[in-house]
């Protein structure tokens, strides 16, 4: 049953990456080579998820690595999700602000999104799953939508020419969209959970894959109606793409964009309210829901708020310091963890 | 005090919720309804002063309880009296065929009754009336009597003869009127529990349709039958109806609700999570698909449980009607749904917030009506509704013939009112006018008083944050919803767990040829509804007339 | 007892927190529909006083009015108002006049921006990057430059809305349709400026004198309806010479700045070089044998090959064109005849398409797309010119026009009208 939510919120995160296209015209092609990375992630999450079938990529840090060095990784990686949720929300409320409601505070945007995540976190994961796929034919039934409203508009002469400055371009802006779909490492974390574990790498794999279309698609169409240049000055060129379409009646289609943006943020960050949940109690060993939702709320809302004061800072610290540091556990981590587990020979037998 | 409830709260949180539904086989040895003792059974006996006594006793001041005291022809003159409510029997049953078959004629031959014999020899005389049975004790006889027997006690016997009479006023079948329909079958559930039975024993004549009977509410001893259809109903299903049911330890029980509250699965929830019907075809059809009902002594309304969201959208006459009709109906609904939920909250929102999205002439055309006006929509659009909500509450107290047209007349006239004495703009009466219809086309009417609450609360979100309160609203209802679970089913299957086979009856109808299985909800063994390939074909060439 | 106190406790805490959200709100962002002005086109004018930039912001407002009487309450529009204000940058001019009006202006249905002469020869980036930055433009807001002044084109655009809808079906419908100029959206303006193969071009608007005959019959509200393509709509007041909007011509920009202006005749070239025409009702007189016919073109579409032969660069433009024949001083339309129709309407059309791409030459400004096909097409040897010499690959090219147009209607009448002429 909770297969598709591992396709929902990857499905989800996509959406901010669009907001920054470095490669150009090849833009589209970036985002094709960033799903194998996606796929090499899946199957590092995939081969650790086998190894350990019961436990999280919390517990067994500690079990290869030892008790601190583990502990110290496994705080990292809860560290990796607390930044990745928080950004989300930033940039949630960074777009709202933007585009619609220049006068809310964001504090206020933050908090409510950080309260209703909490809400649906401690329902239990299985209550996210089935918001995602309730939500999953509406979003990517208005993706649709737009991008094949939007091919009216587009003129594909503008992708030519291919791979004008070599692949060098292309290599550096699918290092943006990579570790977004990377971040479907979180695989490792929700394994014990899911109740027929063999179906996890298809779907994974057709998540990726669908996630890879469409946000190809949606890029390519992007630019072949604007232009190579003019997205990347854009703060959301996706918003403006949907400002642009007018089929008839049909138009101002921003409004939509609003929705499936919106449902698609608190899906993602619920899930990761929720292995952050997990993370907390299994490293520190704490049982109380309360005090840890309420923990989650409150550091949400104000670190979300005050570090950034504008949205440049915040894309700025999303294209400079992010990739690396997302690369780094979405990566190297499982990567290493898997390394050691061969090397120690360390598998859980199951027992059937 | 703060410090005392947050150490209460942490040590809670310590504890794994895992209270929902409370082991069944915990027994409850104290009786909490006050007043009233268990009685340990009191034997009748053998005198017939004593037993008359003790019963007198019992029914002191339940004038409608009769004492009947007669001499049964026989050379000893043995002394009987018949015990019976009157309210509860069938006088004829009791005139005619009870009392003629225990007063025998003087020209018939028979055996002779004696003291001793007195009661075989009765036992037997009844046999013409159905339902003999023989109870020893006080309380037996006070539950069979007001159950509606009759019970016969003899001189010299400690045994009480109990002999069916049921009978009564009862209220006629009738067409339900909560579920009306144009095509189908117009018998509606009656209070009567045995006329109740009868109606689904006539739809489902298969001895696999059965029914457990057993008795609740300590005042009210209500018959509660848990009815379901042997094989296609999921037995662990059964069984938890059972137990849930048999928890129940309340004085009364007068209505389906008493029962609901108390086995539903979450403790507070606004959509239903229990479904009512008053139609039989509708119940036979639940029960069909693997479902289980409740029916309930005294009510015109069974429940069926489990139940999904999509009841709300269904109507019985859906089955009737042709396919293709009978599916846009439903998307109708579902849009109706969505209006009656939405309408409001997103009017208030485009208006305040967003009205970018509106093209320029309407904008302007709003805009100039509202000119001068000194409520906000928001104030506006809540003031109507309130208003709506009073005439339809008000309509329901009134007299069919008057109640009507007060509510849909009343809200026309205040609503032109307000808008001429210039208090209101014209377009809140509008939104509000459509919604009320929107969500009178709701068939399930407990989802409709769930949505009026929604939609309010909707609207002050949309008022606060535009069409992102509209959006958190949503997503809060959206993650209520799919929490809910009825009776171990997930409140939003088919959509929420995808079940791609149960997506034929939900938001559209598909052909009875095309439904072959039961829905996989209701996780039934029996999985085939019929044969294979059945739907309409045209006659093979050569082979027919033309 | 402690389930429900634990309950209650947590019912009460999340109450209170909803309600301090919804109490303190105070709504921050929620406008009330009754209080807006609706914009619904803004001007931008510059000049400089003392070194000094002065800008100068004018908007046709709306302001929906309540109708007296009648019994119907709904809303009516008054007559759009004009607004102008001045400042040191575009905001703070468009706060200016913000001030003056009773209402929140609102921005979410303005149809387009009117550039002034100066604007555009001076200081275009300014005035575009203050626009793309306002959260409620949107993509398909229309740009046009202003002879002169832009205050000029708002002042004589007057009643009922009437001047930013005709600008909105212009640019929609008949821009490259009629031929008289083009409409060129907010995107495209920001693309070409930005893109480093191709120059921007803008249509413009001015304001001219009412003839007699035109002011007389049209005097009344409603205004008489454009034909062939004039927009117009008279204002009665206060003018001294009553003055309306024509939308002809095109304004060609080198980098940001404008460097000059297309006639008809170049117009229509560009138009058949660089745009796919659907629907068009361009009506082109062509010469044969001493007479005139016209030749009515619905449809055309064009390509440009660029073709390098040993580092020397040549284009191939080839236009095709549809179209039909109605107006014709009496040839007989049979098919041979209508072959060498084709050959002249050719002609002429080439004609046309040459005057542009010499103009564009002329101002040394690439808007035709040449540059930015060799670009797609060779990007290799594109990338031989640096960024401040691009335009060589086309001002120093050969360029080939071919014209293959095809007459595919020709009306009613089959070969000819046979009209009686008996010889004198």
């Amino acid at each position: 049953m909770i297969f598709l939510v591992t396709i929902m919120s990857t499905a989800v995160l996509f959406i901010p990456s669009i907001t920054v296209e470095r490669a150009k015209q090849c833009a589209w092609l970036a985002v094709l080579l960033s799903m194998s990375a996606g796929l090499i992630c899946l199957g590092l999450a995939n081969a650790l998820g086998k190894r350990f079938p019961q436990q999280t990529l919390v517990q067994y840090c500690e079990l290869l690595l030892g008790k601190y060095i583990g502990k110290a990784v496994a705080v990292g990686f809860f560290l990796y999700l607390f930044v990745v949720s928080n950004i989300v929300t930033r940039e949630f409320s960074d777009y709202i602000n933007i585009v619609l409601m220049p006068e809310t505070p964001i504090m206020v945007l933050n908090g409510l999104l950080a309260v209703i995540a909490v809400y649906a976190a401690a329902k239990g994961l299985e209550v996210i799953a089935r918001v995602a796929q309730f939500i999953l034919p509406l979003f990517l039934g208005s993706i649709i939508i737009i991008i094949g409203l939007g091919l009216l508009e587009a003129q594909p002469g503008k992708l030519l020419p291919l791979l004008e400055n070599g692949p060098g371009p292309v290599i550096s802006g699918a290092l943006e969209p990579a570790t977004l779909i990377g971040q479907i490492i979180i695989l490792t974390m929700i394994f014990p959970m899911i109740n027929l574990p063999q179906r996890a790498v298809k779907e994974g794999i057709i998540a990726i894959v669908w996630i890879g279309v469409l946000l190809t698609s949606l890029t390519a169409v992007t630019i072949s109606v604007f232009g190579p240049i003019l997205p990347g000055d854009q703060l959301f060129p996706f918003v403006t793409l949907a400002k642009h379409i007018k089929f008839t009646t049909i138009q101002r289609l921003e409004f939509l964009v609003i929705f499936i943006w919106v449902s698609g943020i608190v899906v993602k960050v619920s899930i990761f309210f929720y292995l952050e949940s997990v993370a907390i109690k299994q490293i520190f060993g704490l049982q109380n829901n309360i005090i840890i939702f309420g923990f989650l709320i409150v550091s949400h809302t104000l670190l979300s708020t005050l570090p950034f004061n504008n949205p440049q800072e915040t894309n700025f610290v999303l294209s400079n310091f992010w990739p690396p540091f997302a690369l780094v556990f979405e990566f190297f981590v499982p990567a290493g963890l898997l390394a050691i587990a061969i090397i120690r020979g360390k598998k859980v037998v199951l027992r059937k | 005090m703060l410090k005392r409830f947050w150490r209460q709260a942490v040590e809670q949180g310590k504890v794994q919720s895992s209270d929902k539904a409370q082991p069944s086989d915990k027994t409850q040895p104290q009786d909490k309804a006050p007043g009233l003792q268990p009685q340990a059974p009191q034997p009748l006996s053998v005198n017939y002063d004593a037993n008359l006594q003790a019963l007198r006793q019992i029914f002191n001041l339940c004038p409608d309880i009769v004492f009947h005291e007669f001499i049964i022809n026989s050379e000893e003159g043995i002394r009987a009296f018949i015990v019976y409510a009157s309210s509860l029997c069938d006088h004829r049953t009791i005139g005619d065929q009870l009392m003629k078959s225990i007063l025998p004629d003087s020209t018939q031959k028979g055996v002779k009754i004696t003291k001793a014999n007195a009661v075989e020899v009765l036992k037997e005389k009844l046999i013409s009336l159905a339902e003999v049975d023989i109870v020893g004790d006080l309380q037996g006889v006070e539950d069979k009597v007001l159950q509606g027997n009759a019970a016969l006690l003899v001189e010299g016997s400690a045994q009480a003869i109990i002999a069916n009479a049921r009978g009564g006023e009862k209220r006629a079948i009738s067409e339900p009127d909560t579920e009306p329909s144009i095509r189908g079958p117009k018998d509606g559930f009656v209070e009567d529990f045995e006329t109740n039975m009868t109606l689904i024993r006539r739809r489902i004549k298969t001895s696999r349709l059965k029914f457990m009977i057993t008795e609740k509410g300590k005042l009210t001893k209500t018959k509660i039958a848990i009815c379901y259809i042997e094989g296609v109903a999921n037995p662990q299903v059964v069984d938890e109806v059972r137990q849930r049911i048999e928890r129940i330890n309340n004085d009364s029980v007068l209505e389906g609700n008493y029962i609901e509250e108390n086995i539903m699965d979450e403790k507070f929830s606004l959509f239903p999570l229990i479904q009512y019907t008053e139609r039989p075809d509708k119940a036979c059809s639940c029960l069909l698909q693997g479902r289980v009902l409740i029916l309930i002594e005294n009510s015109n309304m069974p429940l069926i449980v489990p139940t999904t969201f999509i009841a709300m959208l269904q109507a019985a006459e859906d089955y009737y009607h042709n396919s293709l009709a009978a599916s846009t109906i439903r998307i109708l609904r579902f849009i109706a749904l969505n209006m009656a939920l939405l309408l409001p909250a997103v009017t208030v929102a485009v208006f305040s917030f967003h009205q970018e999205l509106l093209p320029p002439p309407l904008v302007s055309t709003v805009a100039g009506a509202r000119q001068g006006l000194p409520l906000s929509i928001s104030l506006e659009i809540i003031l109507f509704e309130f208003t709506f909500e009073l005439l339809r509450e008000a309509g329901v107290r009134l007299p069919k013939t008057i109640g009507q047209a007060i509510s849909t007349v009343g809200g026309l006239v205040i609503g032109d009112a307000a808008v001429n004495a210039g208090v209101v703009s014209p377009i809140s009466v509008i939104v509000v006018a459509i919604t009320a219809i929107a969500s009178f086309s709701v068939p399930n009417f407990e989802a409709a008083f769930s949505l009026r609450i929604l939609r309010f609360s909707l609207i002050l979100a949309a008022s606060v944050l535009g069409g992102i309160g509209i959006v958190f609203g949503l997503m809060i209802i959206l993650i209520h919803l799919c929490s809910l679970r009825s009776f171990g089913v997930p409140y939003l299957a088919p959509f929420a767990p995808l079940i791609v086979r149960d997506l034929k009856d939900s938001i559209v109808r598909v052909p009875w040829w095309a439904l072959n299985k039961r829905p996989r909800t209701n996780r039934t063994p029996n999985v085939y509804r019929k044969g294979k390939a059945q739907g309409p074909r045209k006659p093979k060439k050569g082979g027919g007339q033309s | 007892m402690k389930n429900k106190n634990r309950i209650l406790a947590l019912c009460i805490i999340l109450s209170l927190i909803l309600y301090s959200l919804v109490l303190c709100s105070g709504c921050w962002s929620s406008k009330e529909v009754e209080n807006l002005a609706l914009v619904t086109l803004v001007g931008i004018d510059l000049r400089k006083e003392n070194g000094r930039e002065i800008w100068k912001a004018s908007a046709l407002v709306l302001f929906p009015q309540r109708a007296q009487g009648e019994g119907g309450q709904s809303g009516q529009l008054s007559a759009e108002k004009y607004f102008e204000g001045e400042g040191p940058t575009p905001q703070t001019a468009i706060l200016a006049y913000s001030k003056r009006m009773s209402r929140t202006p609102f921005y979410g249905y303005i149809s387009g921006y009117i550039i002034g002469e100066n604007v555009a020869r001076e200081n275009l980036i300014h005035c575009v990057e203050s626009v793309a930055r306002y959260w409620q433009t949107r993509p398909r807001n229309i740009y046009f430059l202003a002879r002169g002044q832009a205050c000029d084109v708002l002042k004589a655009g007057g009643a009922l809305d009437r001047l930013s809808n005709e600008l909105i079906e212009f640019s929609d419908y008949r821009a490259a349709a009629t031929g008289q100029s083009v409409g060129v959206y907010r995107y495209q303006l920001e693309e070409w400026l930005t893109s480093n193969d191709r120059d921007a071009v803008l249509g413009v608007i001015q304001p001219v004198p009412v003839p007699e005959a035109e002011n007389n019959s049209g005097g009344s509200q409603g205004g008489a309806q454009s034909g062939g393509g004039q927009s117009g709509s008279s204002m009665g007041g206060n003018e001294n010479t009553p003055m309306k909007n024509v939308i002809e011509g095109i304004a060609v920009f080198r980098d940001d700045k404008l460097v000059g202006f297309l006639n008809r005749e170049e117009t229509e070239g560009f138009l058949l070089i660089s745009r796919e025409i659907t629907r068009g009702q361009m009506a082109i007189a062509v010469e044969k044998d001493n007479q005139m016919f016209t030749y009515f073109l619905s449809e055309s579409k064009s390509k440009i090959k660029p073709i390098v032969n040993n580092g020397q660069i040549s284009y191939q433009v080839t236009i095709q064109t549809k179209g039909g024949v109605n107006d014709q001083p009496g040839f007989t339309l049979g098919i041979k005849e209508i072959h060498e129709l084709e050959e002249a309407v050719n002609e002429r059309l080439k004609a046309k398409a040459l005057a542009a791409i010499e103009k564009a030459k002329e101002y040394d400004s690439d808007f035709l797309g040449f540059a930015e096909a060799l670009h797609r097409k060779k990007p290799k040897v594109w990338k031989t010119f640096g960024p401040s010499n691009w335009r060589e690959a086309f001002t120093k090219a050969d360029i080939e026009v071919i014209v293959k147009s095809k007459i595919v209607n020709t009306g009613t009448i089959g070969d000819k009208l046979e009209i009686q002429r008996n010889p004198e």
